[in-house]
C-alpha cells in the first residue's frame, strides 16, 4: 500500500463565492438606528442638559452653551451632598437588611425541613409585585409618628414605645423588607446547586452545624451572596415611589427625590435634574458593572458531574421557630399593609382615638372609594394606564425579539454593537429615563411629548434589557439543528423564523410581553416626567393623591391599583400559560 | 486510634418504603480494608452513608469500636462529628475558599477532642507528606487537577487519625491511567497508618487491588464478603459470578451431585463437571457459569474435554476474542499474547477446567 488515504478523497472544491446580500447589512442598520433613537438620543440630550445653562423649552435646541461649570456647580451643592448621602445611608442600610432577611430565608427553605417551606419560597415572593408607592403608602399609615396605626396600637397595650417611619430608620426598614427576594433569588439558587458532600465533608471533620454554616456554605456562595445586594442596592437607588411616601413628610430627600423635586419648582431647573440624573446613573452604572463582574467571574465551581439529593438539615423543634419566623416575615410584609390599606380606605376619618374606636362600624364607609371614582381623571388614568402597558408590550416584545433572534441567532457583523445598545438602560435608573425622554422630546414642537407614545417608548427602552434577557433563554432552549433542519428542507430565513422559532419560543415571547406589561403598568419613576393632564397614569395619580395629603382617598386608590393590577397579572397569566400549553400540544 | 466495624442487620428505607439496605450485616476487624462491590443502586453508597451518619438507619446495628453510634430500635443515633471517622467523597468536596492547608487544617481545628492541639502545622505537613503534596500546601486548592484534589480530600480526613476512614468512590472522577496511579498508592498509604477502611466502588479491579475482604451487594442485600481471591474463584451465586466477570453461561440439567462437585448434561456439547456451592439435586435446570480467560483453547486436558467451532474471532491487540459454538450454545474465549493461533471456522480443542467451572441453579432469568 503505497497510495495514502487522502489521495483516495476527492479534490476539494473552492465554495463559490456567494453572491453579495443587502439584506443582513440593512437589517442590522434598522436596528441600530431604532436603538439609538430608543437609547442614545434621549441619553446625549440629557449630557446636552446637565452640560449647559440653555432651558429647553423656552431656548429652543438652537441654543447650546456648552460648559462644565454648570456640572461642578452641581456637583459641589450642599442639597445633591445631602440627598446622596442620604440615598447611601438608606440603600446601605436596606442592603444589609435585605441580605439578612434574604439570606436567612433561603437557607430555612432550601437546606432545613422547616414545614410548608413551599408556602414560605412562594409567599416569600410577594413584596417584589407590590408597587413601590403603595407600600410606602401602606407604611405611612402604619408608621406615622403621631396618627400611626401601630402607635395606636402600642398606646393601647400600655406599651411606652412610639415608632416614627418618616425616618431614614423607616426608609431602611422597607427598603430592606421588601427587595429581600432579590438578594433570596440568588442565594437560594446558589444553595440548591451547591454540592451537599462539601458540608458533610465539615460534618465529618467533626465540624458544628453553625461552625460549618459560617466556615463553609456561606463563604461558598459569597458571590450570591453580593451579587445579589448589589442589585437590590441598585434597586433601591432607583426607587421613588417609598422615599417619597416617607422621605418627604420629614424632608428627607434622597437623589430620586431631589431630582423630581427639581422640575417641580417654578420655574423648573430641568439643567440641574439632569446633572445630578447622570450622578445617579454614573452611581447605578459602577454598581451595575461591579454586579456583572462578581457574577461572570469565577465562580467557585461547587457542580460535581453527579446529580445530589438536596439535603435538608433536620431542625427538630427547631423547625417551628424558623416557621415562625417566617410567618412574622409575612404578617410584616404582606398582612399588615394591607390591613392598614383596607382601615384607611374605609374609614372615613382616619383619626383613631383609641383602640376601641378601630371597631366602630359607623365610621367606616364607601365615602373614599366614591370620590376617587367620581374624579374624571381616575378613569381617564386607567384607560391611559391600560393603552401604555398594551403598546410598551407589542412594541417592546416585537423590538425584544427582533434584537434576540438578531444577537443570539444569526453571526451578521454588528450583532455586539446591538447587543450592548441593548443593555446599556439596565444600568439607568427609571427616573433618569424619565428625565432624559424629557430633555429629548419636550423642546422638539409636535414631537412626542404629551402623548402616550413618549410613556410607551420610554419604558421600552428601560425595560428592553431585562425583555431580551428573557427571550434569549427561550431561544437557547430550541436547538439550533431544528432551525437547520427547516433551512435544509428548503425554507428561507424568514420562513423558518415564522414556521419553526416563532411557535417554539412563543411561551417565552408571551411571557416576556407580559412581563413588559406588569413593569408598564406600574411603572412610576420615568412616567413622573411625561406625563400631561390628558395622559396621566395611574402611579402618577396616586402619587397625587398621596401629596394632596388626603390619606383616604390614597389609600382606596391604591388598594383599586392593587386590584386592577392583580387582576391584570391574573388574565395575563392565564393567557400565557394558555400559550404554553396549546404550543406544549403541537411539539 | 483504629477500631473495629460492626454492621448488624442494617436496614434503611426511604420515604418511598423501597428498601436501599435490606438487611445487611458484617465487620471490619480493627486495620483491615473492606471494599463493598456492585452495581449502582446495590445500597453501597447508601450502606456507607449510614456508617457516617449521613443517612439515618431504620433499622439494626452500627458499632464502631465497640461503641454502639447507631440502632434506631432503642433511639440511639450519634451524629457524625461525634464518630471520629473520616471520609473521602466521590465529588471531592474540598472547599474551594481554602488552600490546600486550610482544607487539611479544617477537621484539626474544629472537632471538639483534637489530642495534643498544639502542633496543627506539623500534622498537616506530615499527612500532606504523606500524600504526596508536601510541596502544595499554600496552594489553592482550585489549581489543582482532580487527582490531586483527592489527595487533599485523603489527607484531610487522615489527618486527626480517625477510628475509621470511609471511602465513597473517591477514584471514580478521575481517567484512567490516574486511576490505577492513586489506586495502588491508595492501599499503600492505608496499609502504612494501619487505618480501618470501608470502600465502596463499582469497579472490580479496584475492589480486588485495594480490599482485604470483597462484599458484593444487589439490591440492597450482600450477596457474599469474602477475600478477593475467594470471590473470584468461588462465587457464591450466578450474580456475584457474573458482576466479577464470569460471562460465559452454559445451560444444562444436573445428573449428579457428590459434594461440591456437580455433573450437569449439557445436551449436544456432552457432560460437564462443575464446582457448585449450591444444593443442586439431580434434575434440576442449572446455570454453568465460566470466565472467558478460564477456557483453554487448542487443549485436551485431563476432564471437561469438549470440541467447538470458532464463529469468529476479534483480534485486539494484547488479546483474541473467540466466540464459539459448543453444541449448539456459544462461549467467549480469551487467548492472551499478540499472536492470535485459531482460525475462524476451524474446530478446535476445548478444555474447560472443573474447578473455573460454577454450577448455579437456573430460575430462568437472566443475569446481567
Amino acid at each position: 500500500m503505497t497510495a495514502t488515504s487522502s489521495a483516495a478523497l476527492p479534490e476539494t472544491i473552492e465554495p463559490a463565492a456567494a453572491p453579495r446580500r443587502w439584506g443582513a447589512p440593512l437589517w442590522v442598520g434598522f436596528l441600530l438606528i431604532a436603538l439609538t433613537f430608543l437609547v442614545i438620543y434621549p441619553l446625549l440630550m440629557l449630557l446636552f442638559g446637565a452640560l449647559s445653562d440653555s432651558n429647553p423649552v423656552v431656548d429652543g435646541f438652537g441654543n447650546f452653551n456648552p460648559s462644565l461649570e454648570h456640572f461642578t456647580n452641581v456637583l459641589g451643592n450642599e442639597n445633591v451632598h445631602y440627598a446622596f448621602l442620604n440615598a447611601l445611608a438608606a440603600c446601605g442600610g436596606g442592603t444589609v437588611l435585605a441580605v439578612v432577611i434574604g439570606l436567612a430565608f433561603s437557607w430555612i427553605v432550601v437546606r432545613t425541613n422547616t414545614p410548608f417551606k413551599r408556602f414560605i419560597a412562594g409567599a416569600s415572593m410577594i413584596p417584589l409585585f407590590v408597587p413601590p408607592l403603595v407600600a410606602g403608602v401602606a407604611w405611612s399609615i402604619l408608621g406615622s409618628p403621631k396618627t400611626g396605626l401601630l402607635n395606636t396600637v402600642f398606646k393601647w397595650i400600655g406599651i411606652d414605645f412610639r415608632i416614627d417611619f418618616y425616618s431614614l430608620w423607616g426608609l431602611i426598614i422597607v427598603f430592606g423588607i421588601y427587595y429581600a427576594p432579590y438578594v433570596y433569588m440568588f442565594t437560594a439558587s446558589a444553595l440548591q446547586n451547591m454540592d451537599p458532600s462539601l458540608e458533610e465533608a465539615s460534618e465529618v471533620s467533626g465540624a458544628s452545624a453553625f461552625a460549618t454554616i459560617f466556615t463553609v456554605t456561606f463563604p461558598l456562595i459569597a458571590p450570591a451572596i453580593l451579587a445579589g445586594s448589589l442589585l437590590s442596592f441598585v434597586v433601591m437607588l432607583g426607587i421613588y415611589g417609598v422615599p417619597a411616601a416617607l422621605g418627604a413628610p420629614a424632608n428627607i430627600s434622597v437623589l430620586t427625590t431631589y431630582i423630581f423635586k427639581l422640575t417641580a419648582w417654578a420655574p423648573p431647573l430641568y439643567n440641574t435634574a439632569a446633572a445630578v440624573a447622570i450622578l445617579l446613573m454614573m452611581v447605578t452604572a459602577i454598581l451595575v458593572w461591579a454586579q456583572q463582574r462578581v457574577l461572570s467571574g469565577k465562580s467557585y465551581a461547587t457542580v460535581a458531574g453527579k446529580a445530589f439529593r438536596p439535603r435538608a438539615l433536620n431542625l427538630g423543634p427547631w423547625r417551628w421557630f424558623t416557621f415562625s419566623l417566617a410567618v412574622v416575615y409575612l404578617f410584616i410584609v404582606v398582612v399588615l399593609p394591607t390591613v392598614a390599606l383596607v382601615i384607611a380606605a374605609f374609614r372615613k376619618f382616619l383619626f383613631i382615638k383609641d383602640f376601641d374606636a378601630l371597631f366602630d362600624m359607623k365610621a367606616y364607609g364607601l365615602s373614599h372609594f366614591n370620590s376617587v371614582l367620581d374624579n374624571p381623571l381616575t378613569m381617564l388614568s386607567i384607560w391611559n394606564t391600560l393603552k401604555v402597558g398594551v403598546f410598551t408590550a407589542l412594541i417592546g416584545g416585537a423590538l425584544a425579539f427582533a434584537i434576540g433572534y438578531t444577537v443570539y441567532r444569526t453571526q451578521v457583523s454588528g450583532r455586539r454593537s446591538i447587543d450592548l445598545l441593548s443593555t446599556i438602560p439596565v444600568a439607568i435608573p427609571g427616573l433618569v429615563v424619565g428625565v432624559a425622554y424629557l430633555w429629548a422630546w419636550i423642546g422638539l414642537p409636535g414631537g412626542l411629548y404629551g402623548t402616550i407614545w413618549i410613556l410607551a417608548l420610554a419604558f421600552v427602552a428601560r425595560f428592553i434589557p431585562d425583555t431580551v434577557k428573557a427571550l434569549s433563554t427561550s431561544f437557547m432552549q430550541i436547538h439550533r439543528e431544528l432551525e437547520e433542519a427547516a433551512w435544509i428542507c428548503g425554507r428561507g430565513l424568514l420562513g423558518t423564523i415564522a414556521t419553526i422559532m416563532l411557535p417554539l419560543a412563543r411561551p417565552g415571547l408571551v411571557a416576556s410581553m407580559t412581563l413588559l406589561f406588569v413593569l408598564a403598568v406600574r411603572e412610576l419613576g420615568s412616567s413622573l416626567f411625561l406625563y400631561t393632564s390628558d395622559t396621566t397614569v395611574m402611579a402618577v395619580l396616586l402619587l397625587d393623591y398621596y401629596e394632596g395629603g388626603n390619606v383616604g382617598k390614597t389609600a382606596a386608590f391604591s388598594l383599586i391599583q392593587t386590584l386592577i393590577l392583580g387582576v391584570l397579572l391574573g388574565m395575563t397569566n392565564w393567557l400565557s400559560r394558555g400559550a404554553a400549553q396549546s404550543s406544549a400540544r403541537v411539539g | 486510634m483504629t477500631a473495629a466495624l460492626l454492621i448488624e442487620r442494617l436496614v434503611k428505607k426511604f420515604g418511598t418504603g423501597h428498601a436501599a439496605v435490606d438487611g445487611v450485616s458484617f465487620d471490619v476487624p480493627a486495620g483491615e480494608i473492606v471494599v463493598l462491590l456492585g452495581p449502582s443502586g446495590c445500597g453501597k453508597t447508601t450502606t456507607l452513608r449510614c456508617v457516617a451518619g449521613l443517612e439515618h438507619p431504620t433499622g439494626g446495628r452500627i458499632s464502631i469500636g465497640g461503641r454502639v453510634v447507631s440502632e434506631p430500635e432503642r433511639g440511639v443515633l450519634v451524629s457524625p462529628r461525634e464518630r471520629d471517622i473520616g471520609m473521602v467523597f466521590q465529588s471531592y468536596a474540598v472547599w474551594p475558599h481554602m488552600t490546600v492547608r486550610q482544607n487539611v487544617a479544617y477537621p484539626l481545628k474544629h472537632r471538639r477532642n483534637t489530642s495534643g492541639g498544639g502542633n496543627i502545622k506539623a500534622k498537616v505537613d506530615e499527612t500532606l507528606q504523606l500524600v504526596g503534596l508536601g510541596d502544595y500546601a499554600e496552594r489553592s486548592v482550585t489549581s489543582l487537577s482532580g487527582g490531586q484534589m483527592q489527595r487533599v480530600a485523603l489527607a484531610r480526613s487522615l489527618v486527626y487519625r480517625p477510628q475509621l476512614l470511609l471511602l465513597d468512590e473517591p477514584l471514580s472522577n478521575l481517567d484512567a491511567k490516574l486511576r490505577i496511579r492513586l489506586r495502588d498508592e491508595l492501599r499503600r498509604i492505608l496499609k502504612m497508618t494501619g487505618m480501618t477502611g470501608l470502600y465502596v466502588t463499582h469497579d472490580q479491579a479496584e475492589a480486588v487491588v485495594l480490599g482485604d475482604r470483597i462484599g458484593v451487594m444487589r439490591n440492597g442485600k450482600l450477596l457474599q464478603m469474602a477475600p478477593p481471591g475467594e470471590i473470584y474463584n468461588r462465587p457464591a451465586d450466578s450474580f456475584v459470578a457474573n458482576f466479577t466477570g464470569a460471562s460465559n453461561a452454559l445451560l444444562g440439567t444436573v445428573l449428579a451431585r457428590s459434594g461440591e462437585r456437580a455433573t450437569i448434561d449439557l445436551g449436544a456439547a456432552g457432560r460437564i463437571e462443575a464446582w457448585t456451592p449450591q444444593s443442586l439435586g439431580a434434575g434440576d435446570k442449572a446455570r454453568v457459569a465460566l470466565r472467558a480467560e478460564n477456557v483453554r483453547l487448542g487443549e485436551s486436558g485431563p476432564a471437561n474435554v469438549f470440541s467447538g467451532r470458532v464463529l469468529e474471532r476479534r483480534y485486539q491487540g494484547m488479546q483474541t476474542v473467540y466466540d464459539i459454538e459448543l453444541g449448539g450454545q456459544r462461549i467467549e474465549a480469551l487467548e492472551v499474547g499478540t499472536a492470535a493461533r485459531h482460525e475462524q471456522n476451524g474446530e478446535i480443542a476445548i478444555t474447560l477446567p472443573p474447578e473455573t467451572c460454577w454450577a448455579y441453579r437456573d430460575d430462568g432469568t437472566a443475569v446481567d
